[in-house]
C-alpha cells in the first residue's frame, strides 16, 4: 500500500494535487474530508424499477435475532441458524407461515442471486450454514436449484472459504473474477463514472450476473468493521461487491466510500433486485476488517439482523460495532485524528487504535439521503428476538 | 538442463503419486539458487502441476491444459477445454487426465495433446482423476463418484451420494477412499462401487485422504484432522486445529503433515494423532504439503520449506501464492504455479 508521503509526492495530476495540498494543510488539525468529485451513473436502459427494491417492503424496520447456541467454539450451528432465520422472517413480515413470508419477496419463477461476502475468509465470511438455510427457504417456495446463484466478485476468496463444497448439488456458484484484470463478467452498459485520484480507468461496471441474469437478490453481508468505510454491511457488500474497479476510490488515508457506496446501490437494476438483507452476525469483526484473520478482534456474537432496508440494517450494525469498540477501548469509527493514521497495514491489523484511512461510516446516512432507507436510529423500528436464553 | 540419476522426472499426480507419501523420498531439497525460466499463463492457476519426462502439465482457469517443456520453458502444446479448470492433472501411461468445470473429464495424449476420450458429468469436476488397474476414479459436484475405463472413458460404475465431491480419491487395489460434502469419508469397492463403509465428521470434506498403514487420514471443515481405520471406518483419533482443514495430508514415515485454514502447518503422529510440531506459515493454508528428504514444502502466501522433524523454516521463496497448488520437486529443480498465473522453474 502506498505510504501517505509517497502519495503526496506522486500526486501531480490536477485533482489529486489540490487534494494533497488540502490534506497537508489539514494535518495540523482534525482531518476534513476533501470534496467529492462528480460521480455519474448509467443504469440499465429501459429498466422498470420495482416496488420491492431498496428500501423495500419494510422501510426503517430491522429485526435482530440472537441465540447464544448459534456459535460455539467458532463453529456455527445450522439448526440454531434455522430457528433464528425462521423467527426473524416471521417478525419482519408479520406472517406466521414461512411460505407466506418468503413469498412476499420471491416467486417460484425468479432467478435468485445470493450475494455473499467471502472477503475475510476463512476467519469471517458469510456462513455457509446460513446460506444453506436461505436455499432451503427458496426451495420451500418452489425456486428450483438451477435458478439459485451464489455470487461474489472474487472466486479466489470464495474458494478460500471452500464455499463450493458447502452447497447442495445443483446450486450455481459464480465468482465474477479471480484477481486477474478481467472485464468479461461485467456489463458495459451499467456503470458509475468518477475520477477520484487521476486513475486511468474511471468507470466501475456492474456484474452481468446482476444486470442480466438474476431477477432477485438476497444480500448476506457480515457484521464487520471496515478500514475505509467504517463498517461493511448491506450497502457495501452489495455496491462494492457487484461493481468492479472499486479499490480506486481509496487512496490512503483518503476514501470516497462516502458517497460512492450509496450511489452504486441506487443504480438500476441493482436497487430494484435487492429485496432482502440478512446480515450474518454469527461472528462480529470489531477491528481489522475487511480482511483480518486476528481472532481476538472477532467476537462470536450469534446474531442475525434482517430487513429490507439496507440503510436501517447498516445503521444498527454501525451502532453495534461502535458500542463494541467502545467497550474494548478501541478508537471510534468516526475518529479523525491524523496521529492515529498508520500507513502500515500490519500495525492496523493488530492495533485497534490505529486507522489506515479516515473511515467513512457516514456512507450509510448518505445512502439514506439517496432514498435507500432510514439512517436515523430514533426512526428505526427495531425489534429484538432472543432465542435459547 | 539435464536430468541426473538422482533427479525425479516423473511426478504423476497430486503430491507426486497416488500413495501421497510425498515427492523426493530420500532426495535433498536445497534452497533454490535462481530462476531457470518462468511462463505467464492466461489466468490464475488453482491446481498443482505434474511432471512427465520433460513435460510439465499445468491446468489453468483460462480453460487450457498447458504442456510446458521444462528444458526450455516453452509450450509444447496446449489444449482448450473451454471452461475454467481447477482439477490437478494426473498421468497414466501415455495419457494425461484432468477434470473441468464444464463437467467433463478428459484424457489427452501426453506427447501431442490430442484428445483420446472425454466423459461427461453433470457438475464441475475439481478433483484429480486417479488411475489404478485400468480404472480412473473421480468425484464430481453433481454428487456422483465415478469409475471409468482409463483407456476408453467408458463408465464402469458410479455411486450417487447426493452431495458434492471435491476430494481427490485415494485408490488401492480393492478400495477407493474419498471425502464428500455430506460430511462423510467413503470407502467404496473398486470393482463395483459398493459402499464398504462411510464415516462421519462434523462438516464437509474437501480434503483428499491419504492411507498410511491401516489408517485413512483426512481433514474436515469441522476444523479437525481425522484418522479412520482403513478396514472398518472406525475413528482412531481426531486432532483439532483452529479452523477448517481443506489441505490434504502428506505422509512421511510415522508423521502426517497437513495445513489448516488457521495458517498453521501441523505434523501429527499417524498412530496417535499426537502433535509433533506446528509452524505458522501464513494466514490460511488450503493447499497440500509435499515431503522431501527431511523437509516439508507448502504453498500458502509463498513457498516455504520446513524441517520435517522440528517444523523450523529452512527457506522461503516469495513466489507461488496459491490456494491449491503444490510444488514439484525433482531433486535439482522445483516447479511451481500459483494465483498469479505464473509457472516458475527454480534451480
Amino acid at each position: 500500500m502506498m505510504k501517505r508521503r509517497t502519495f503526496l509526492k506522486n500526486a501531480c495530476l490536477g485533482y489529486a494535487g489540490s487534494l494533497a495540498r488540502r490534506l497537508k494543510a489539514d494535518e495540523a488539525k482534525l482531518f476534513t474530508q476533501p470534496e467529492t468529485p462528480p460521480i455519474h451513473t448509467h443504469g440499465l436502459p429501459g429498466y422498470e424499477p420495482s416496488p420491492l427494491g431498496m428500501p423495500g417492503l419494510y422501510p426503517g424496520k430491522v429485526v435482530e435475532v440472537f441465540d447464544p447456541r448459534a456459535i460455539s467454539n467458532n463453529r456455527v450451528s445450522e439448526p440454531a441458524v434455522r430457528r433464528m432465520l425462521d423467527a426473524g422472517m416471521r417478525e419482519l413480515t408479520g406472517k406466521s407461515s414461512l411460505l407466506d413470508a418468503w413469498s412476499l419477496f420471491v416467486k417460484p419463477n425468479d432467478v435468485v442471486g445470493i450475494k455473499i461476502n467471502p472477503s475475510g475468509a476463512p476467519a469471517c465470511y458469510s456462513s455457509p450454514e446460513l446460506v444453506r438455510e436461505i436455499i432451503r427457504c427458496l426451495e420451500l417456495i418452489g425456486v428450483p436449484r438451477h435458478n439459485i446463484v451464489i455470487y461474489d466478485r472474487y472466486s479466489y476468496e470464495v474458494e478460500m472459504g471452500s464455499f463450493q463444497a458447502f452447497l447442495p448439488v445443483g446450486i450455481r456458484l459464480v465468482g465474477i473474477e479471480n484477481g486477474w484484470p478481467d472485464l468479461s463478467g461485467y456489463d458495459m452498459n451499467v456503470y458509475c463514472e468518477a475520477n477520484f485520484f487521476g486513475e486511468w480507468e474511471t468507470r466501475s461496471y456492474l456484474a452481468c450476473v446482476v444486470s442480466r441474469e438474476v431477477t432477485k437478490i438476497i444480500n448476506v453481508p457480515t457484521l464487520k468493521d471496515h478500514s475505509a468505510s467504517g463498517v461493511t454491511g448491506c450497502l457495501k457488500n452489495l455496491g462494492y461487491g457487484s461493481f468492479n474497479n472499486v479499490a480506486r476510490s481509496h487512496h490512503q488515508p483518503i476514501t470516497f466510500t462516502d458517497p460512492l457506496i450509496g450511489i452504486m446501490c441506487s443504480v438500476e437494476p441493482l436497487r430494484s433486485k435487492a429485496v432482502l438483507h440478512i446480515m450474518d452476525g454469527m461472528r462480529e469483526v470489531w477491528h481489522g476488517g475487511p480482511l483480518t484473520q486476528v481472532q481476538k478482534f472477532i467476537a462470536q456474537s450469534g446474531l442475525l439482523i434482517l430487513g429490507t432496508d439496507p440503510v436501517a440494517v447498516d445503521t444498527i450494525e454501525l451502532e453495534t460495532i461502535e458500542k463494541k469498540r467502545k467497550l474494548e477501548g478501541a478508537l471510534s469509527l468516526w475518529d479523525r485524528n491524523p496521529e492515529n493514521i498508520t500507513p502500515d497495514s500490519n500495525e492496523y491489523y493488530y492495533n485497534p487504535n490505529k486507522n489506515l484511512f479516515y473511515r467513512q461510516p457516514g456512507h450509510i446516512s448518505a445512502a439514506g439521503k439517496l432514498g435507500l432507507g432510514v439512517s436515523d436510529l430514533h426512526k428505526i423500528d427495531r425489534r429484538r428476538i432472543e432465542l435459547g436464553t | 538442463m539435464g536430468h541426473s540419476s538422482n533427479q525425479t522426472s516423473r511426478w504423476v499426480a497430486l503430491m507426486s503419486d497416488s500413495t501421497r507419501t510425498g515427492g523426493l523420498g530420500p532426495k535433498p531439497a536445497p534452497a533454490p539458487k535462481g530462476l531457470l525460466w518462468r511462463v505467464r499463463l492466461g489466468r490464475s492457476v488453482s491446481s498443482a502441476p505434474v511432471l512427465g519426462g520433460d513435460l510439465l502439465f499445468v491446468t489453468c482457469l483460462d480453460g487450457f491444459l498447458h504442456a510446458v517443456n521444462v528444458r526450455t520453458g516453452r509450450h509444447a502444446w496446449q489444449f482448450n477445454a473451454g471452461s475454467p479448470i481447477h482439477s490437478t492433472p494426473s498421468l497414466s501411461g501415455s495419457k494425461v487426465l484432468f477434470g473441468c468445470d464444464n463437467g467433463r473429464v478428459y484424457a489427452l495424449d501426453c506427447a501431442s495433446g490430442r484428445e483420446m476420450w472425454a466423459t461427461q458429468t453433470e457438475g464441475e469436476v475439481w478433483t484429480s482423476p486417479v488411475v489404478l488397474d485400468g480404472k480412473a476414479f473421480f468425484g464430481s459436484a453433481d454428487g456422483i463418484f465415478y469409475a471409468v475405463d482409463s483407456e476408453s472413458g467408458k463408465t464402469e460404475w458410479f455411486r450417487n451420494l447426493g452431495s458434492r465431491v471435491y476430494s481427490t480419491a485415494y485408490a488401492m487395489p480393492n478400495r477407493v477412499y474419498f471425502g464428500c460434502s455430506d460430511n462423510r469419508l467413503y470407502c467404496l469397492a473398486t470393482k463395483s462401487g459398493r459402499v464398504i463403509w462411510s464415516a462421519p465428521t462434523g462438516n464437509v470434506i474437501d480434503s483428499s485422504p491419504a492411507v498410511a498403514g491401516n489408517r485413512v487420514l483426512v481433514g474436515s471443515e469441522d476444523f479437525s484432522v481425522y484418522a479412520f481405520d482403513a478396514d472398518d471406518g472406525s475413528e482412531r483419533w481426531k486432532f483439532d486445529t483452529g479452523l477448517g482443514v481443506s489441505s490434504s495430508p502428506a505422509v512421511g514415515g510415522e508423521t502426517a503433515f497437513i495445513g489448516s485454514k488457521d495458517g498453521f502447518l501441523y505434523a501429527l503422529d499417524i498412530h496417535t494423532g499426537r502433535l509433533r510440531w506446528k509452524s505458522q506459515v501464513g494466514n490460511c493454508i488450503t493447499a497440500p504439503p509435499v515431503i522431501g528428504d527431511g523437509i516439508v514444502c507448502i504453498q500458502a502466501g509463498a513457498l516455504s520449506t520446513h524441517d520435517a522433524s522440528t517444523g523450523k523454516i529452512i527457506w522461503t521463496a516469495e513466489l507461488g501464492s496459491s490456494l491449491q497448488s503444490a510444488p514439484v520437486l525433482t531433486g535439482s529443480n522445483i516447479y511451481l504455479t500459483g494465483n498469479q498465473g505464473m509457472v516458475y522453474a527454480l534451480e
